[in-house]
């Protein structure tokens, strides 16, 4: 018989003769006609009821079921679809038709009962947990003892019989379980809802909102409260619904990952689930930042200064309180951790070059008046910057931040030649800060005409005869406007020292000499508009260090030839005075048009720098194209207007840096 | 007139046109036996350069070799033509003429040889129905881009808003949707004209349909502002 097999059914095999097979597919095919045939159904049957009392908790003896199964899939053999000589162990279509199937239909009957059941005494949070036991369960049992290939399809009967049918109920208490922060019904249903194709779509769109709505809530609740809003309290609101949604994205849908990963280790189907799990993370958390992106470009206190350059003003402002020297100052080990918070924010700031020019602003006048706390905490803030947007981006800013370093050597230097040389100053003790022409906020670099008091003429000669001699060619000029000073004043009984800008003690250097002039003298003597006028009287005459004559009150209508008389009998609870820090309203408003003038033509320039840089690479494009592309190039600064993209394609063609190509005017060339 | 004629060709193929005005004895009209003797051979290109003299170096435009302004108003009147006809810009279109109300030699030449003609009556037959040669949509884009450099002072980059205005009128003579368009102008946008705007617009014209239908993005946004201006129907 061993001959018979090697041999002669070898062959007939090979050759495909019918009716002959192996010895052992013929005792297999006579078993399954004479034995399976008649016990299919109540074998399968049976094993169906011990997996069923097992689902029930009862225990069983599994290594039955096993054998079962084993030799059900024995039968396999015999796969008239496969050909003969194939070996044992390949073909499960017996396996499918008596048992899977029937398996499966009952399996499904089972949970669209239980579901049913469950869902009447139970609230969706317990059920949530029930469904996500069962699938863990079946899932176990397959691996136990039932073929593989079960796998997917039991958990798509599942999913069918348990989720699928519950969506909407799942979908309506999203937002509960959001309002309530409860990460683990959230992680849950993440997991459940990512189990079916498109669940979880309806579930992003929801998150969303759901962070929008929070988040505008906390900032409109913080406007009403206070009507001025204050950058800390402002960045704090934003920042603390941002860590709060944070947490959620963290915790409730990347958990979900480490989960499954634990369960399904042995599968080969880890990978895609696991990666689709991370992917879903991903755009939750796209969905996030569209959230709070929404939040900090557009809402109530944007919307109540006009202008979503406030959100941005506002963080700059926080920056300026966080390096400002301050008694409110946050204790130096909470500052980088607040930087931090602060870089995250800025991401989320639509224009950031608009941000880049209102911190040059607020870091200029720390910089020029010495009120920075720490140069590590400025140097630190500007390298986090700097790894975040980009060398340009903080280009100019550190340039400034060199400017001022520089300067305390430069200034420590000066002193030490008048010292050495013996020169005579005046007693003036004269700190400067030489700034970069270009690199610093224009209104620093403003012309002015203001007659050097001969008081301070020899210092400031001084200073520039040393400084043109160490650096030759470069040109010095005196931004009068920016400057301060101390002086004491002999006067009265008691010797006041007062704080003032350096036009100020212009003026005051005027009543060294009388004690009387006309407003329009002191135009004159000190070289002011009268546009300036107020912002230089204003402080002194409010403090009645001066009076107007015949008692006036003071305004920018005051008729210049009213006399300003210096107050003799002034007197001060304070011995040190600070006249120089009031700066009138209409400054500000100035300093926000200047600013959005300089943005505005910033980004033409940068705009046309981009769209050369492309142009130069593709030599000729079409319209659309280009302006997806500079959008693009640029969104890491700002988000440019299309209608300004083609005012600088226009610019640009004028200045024949471009052309329309002559057979399509949708297409433009570079010409180099 | 302190000049003395100071080009060869004057001297050579001087006419014997006497000025309307004309007792002035102008040195440089006597020509010389010799360009008399060639005047019976009658050869073509001789009879345009002659045509030329009659209108070149008219003492009251002082641009020796080349017909001025006063000159072109005198053969408009010959030829029967109004200066604002736009006749005149296709005429100039032919001669491929630099400046506006002035001619060279060269040009003169290169204009009546592309129109072919070589007399007074072939010109004032040809003046009358110029239009026929723009109407061809190859000549008349050629047409229209050479009418802004025509119309611009070598200095410049652009067109004064006027005088594109006044140009757009005498190509378009007419044109309701032009008129529309330089009464927005005139209320809107007081700018010059680039040369992108004036070739986007010849264009715009050319291929947008009234109800802008298939109007696009790529357009120039002062032309962006115009459309918008007209769907909202003001």
């Amino acid at each position: 018989m061993g001959y018979l097999n090697r041999h002669y059914i070898k062959k007939s095999v090979d050759d495909n003769t019918p009716d002959i097979t192996y010895y052992y597919n013929e005792s297999i095919l006579q078993w399954e006609k004479g034995l399976f045939d008649a016990i299919e159904e109540p074998l399968v049957s049976a094993v169906y009821q011990q997996i069923l009392k097992e689902r029930n908790g009862e225990r069983i003896e599994s290594s039955l079921i096993t054998n079962v199964i084993k030799s059900i899939l024995a039968l396999g053999i015999n796969d008239p679809e496969l050909p003969k000589k194939e070996k044992e162990g390949k073909s499960i279509y017996i396996y499918e038709k008596t048992f899977e199937q029937r398996f499966l239909d009952r399996t499904s009957e089972y949970y669209i009962f239980e579901a049913k059941e469950f869902l009447q005494q139970h609230d969706i949070f317990q059920y949530m947990k029930k469904v996500e036991d069962r699938i863990r369960e079946e899932r176990e049992r397959v691996t136990r003892y039932l073929h593989l290939s079960t796998l997917p399809k039991i958990e798509s009967t599942i999913d069918n019989a348990m989720i699928i049918e519950y969506l909407d109920q799942f979908r309506a208490e999203f937002d509960n379980m959001l309002a309530h922060n409860q990460i683990e019904n959230l992680s849950r249903m993440h997991h459940l809802c990512s189990r079916v194709e498109g669940a979880l779509n309806a579930l992003h769109d929801k998150f969303r909102v759901h962070i929008v709505e929070k988040g505008l809530e906390a900032v409109s609740a913080l406007i009403s409260e206070t009507p001025n809003v204050d950058p800390a309290t402002y960045f704090n609101t934003i920042m603390g619904t941002h860590k709060h949604f944070d947490n959620v994205v963290k915790n409730a849908f990347r958990n979900d990952a480490i989960f499954r990963q634990f369960f399904d280790q042995a599968m080969t189907e880890i990978i895609n689930n696991n990666a689709n799990a991370f992917r879903n993370d991903a755009i939750f958390r796209q969905f996030f930042d569209q959230a709070m992106t929404e939040i900090i470009n557009n809402n109530a206190v944007t919307a109540k200064f006009n202008s979503s350059a406030k959100s941005s003003d506002l963080v700059a402002r926080y920056c300026d309180f966080l390096l400002r020297k301050s008694p409110k100052a946050l204790p130096e080990k909470e500052i980088e951790e607040a930087m931090d918070q602060v870089i995250i924010c800025i991401c989320y700031i639509g224009d950031k070059d608009v941000f880049q020019r209102q911190y040059s602003q607020v870091l200029a006048k720390r910089l020029v008046f010495k009120v920075s706390a720490s140069d590590d905490f400025e140097a630190l803030m500007l390298s986090k910057l700097k790894r975040m947007f980009g060398f340009e981006y903080v280009n100019k800013l550190e340039r400034m931040f060199q400017d001022s370093l520089l300067s305390h050597d430069l200034t420590a230097e000066s002193k030490n030649r008048v010292k050495d040389n013996n020169i005579n100053v005046n007693g003036v003790d004269l700190s400067t800060i030489v700034l970069a022409q270009g690199v610093w906020p224009t209104n620093f670099n403003k012309k002015n005409d203001m007659v050097v008091p001969n008081m301070l003429e020899a210092s400031f000669s001084e200073f520039s005869a040393y400084y043109c001699q160490k650096f030759n060619g470069r040109k010095l000029e005196w931004l009068h406007n920016m400057g301060r000073g101390e002086v004491q004043c002999s006067v009265f009984s008691r010797k006041y020292s007062f704080c003032v800008n350096t036009y100020q003690l212009a003026v005051l250097n005027l009543y060294n000499d009388a004690d009387s002039y006309t407003l329009q003298q002191i135009l004159d003597n000190v070289g002011i508009t009268k546009e300036e006028l107020p912002g230089v009287l204003m402080a002194m005459i409010k403090f009645e260090l001066f009076k107007l004559e015949g008692g006036v009150s003071f305004g920018p209508n005051t008729p210049l030839e009213t006399k300003l008389e210096l107050n003799m009998k002034f007197s001060s609870k304070k011995m040190k005075m600070d006249f120089s820090k009031a700066v009138p309203k209409a400054d500000t408003k100035k300093e926000d048009a200047e600013l959005a003038k300089d943005v505005q033509d910033d980004r033409i320039m940068v705009i046309q720098a981009a769209i050369v840089r492309v142009m130069k690479m593709r030599k000729t494009l079409a319209h659309n194209a280009l302006i997806t592309e500079v959008i693009q190039q640029l969104s890491y600064r700002f988000k440019p207007d299309v209608r300004m993209i083609k005012k600088c394609i226009e610019l640009l063609i004028e200045k024949e840096y471009l052309a329309r190509t002559n057979e399509d005017r949708q297409m433009y060339e570079y010409l180099s | 007139m302190s000049w003395s004629p100071t080009s060869n060709n004057g001297m050579q193929y001087g006419p014997q046109y006497r000025y309307a005005s004309g007792s002035r004895n102008m040195g440089y009209r006597s020509a010389g036996p010799s360009a008399q003797q060639s005047l019976p051979v009658k050869s073509k290109s001789s009879t345009v350069r002659n045509l030329f003299y009659q209108y070149a170096n008219d003492p009251s435009d002082n641009l020796p070799g080349r017909i001025g302004p006063n000159g072109v108003v005198r053969l408009l009147q010959d030829v029967k033509a109004e200066p604002t006809d736009c006749s005149v810009l296709i005429f100039a279109w032919k001669c491929k003429a630099q400046t506006q109300c002035e001619f060279s030699v060269d040009e003169w030449n290169t204009g009546l040889t592309a129109i072919r003609c070589s007399d007074l009556n072939d010109l004032r037959a040809w003046f009358k129905n110029a239009r026929n040669h723009i109407q061809n949509p190859a000549d008349f884009k050629d047409f229209y881009k050479f009418t802004f450099t025509y119309a611009k002072s070598l200095a410049q980059r652009g067109l004064p808003l006027d005088v594109a205005i006044a140009y757009w009128q005498i190509i378009y003579d007419g044109n309701t949707r032009v008129n529309h368009w330089i009464q927005w102008l005139q209320n809107e946008n007081k700018s010059g004209i680039t040369q992108d705007e004036w070739d986007s617009f010849g264009a715009f014209i050319r291929q947008v349909k009234a109800d802008f239908s298939n109007y696009d993005e790529t357009w120039p946004t002062r032309i962006d502002d115009y459309v918008e201006f007209c769907k909202s129907g003001k």
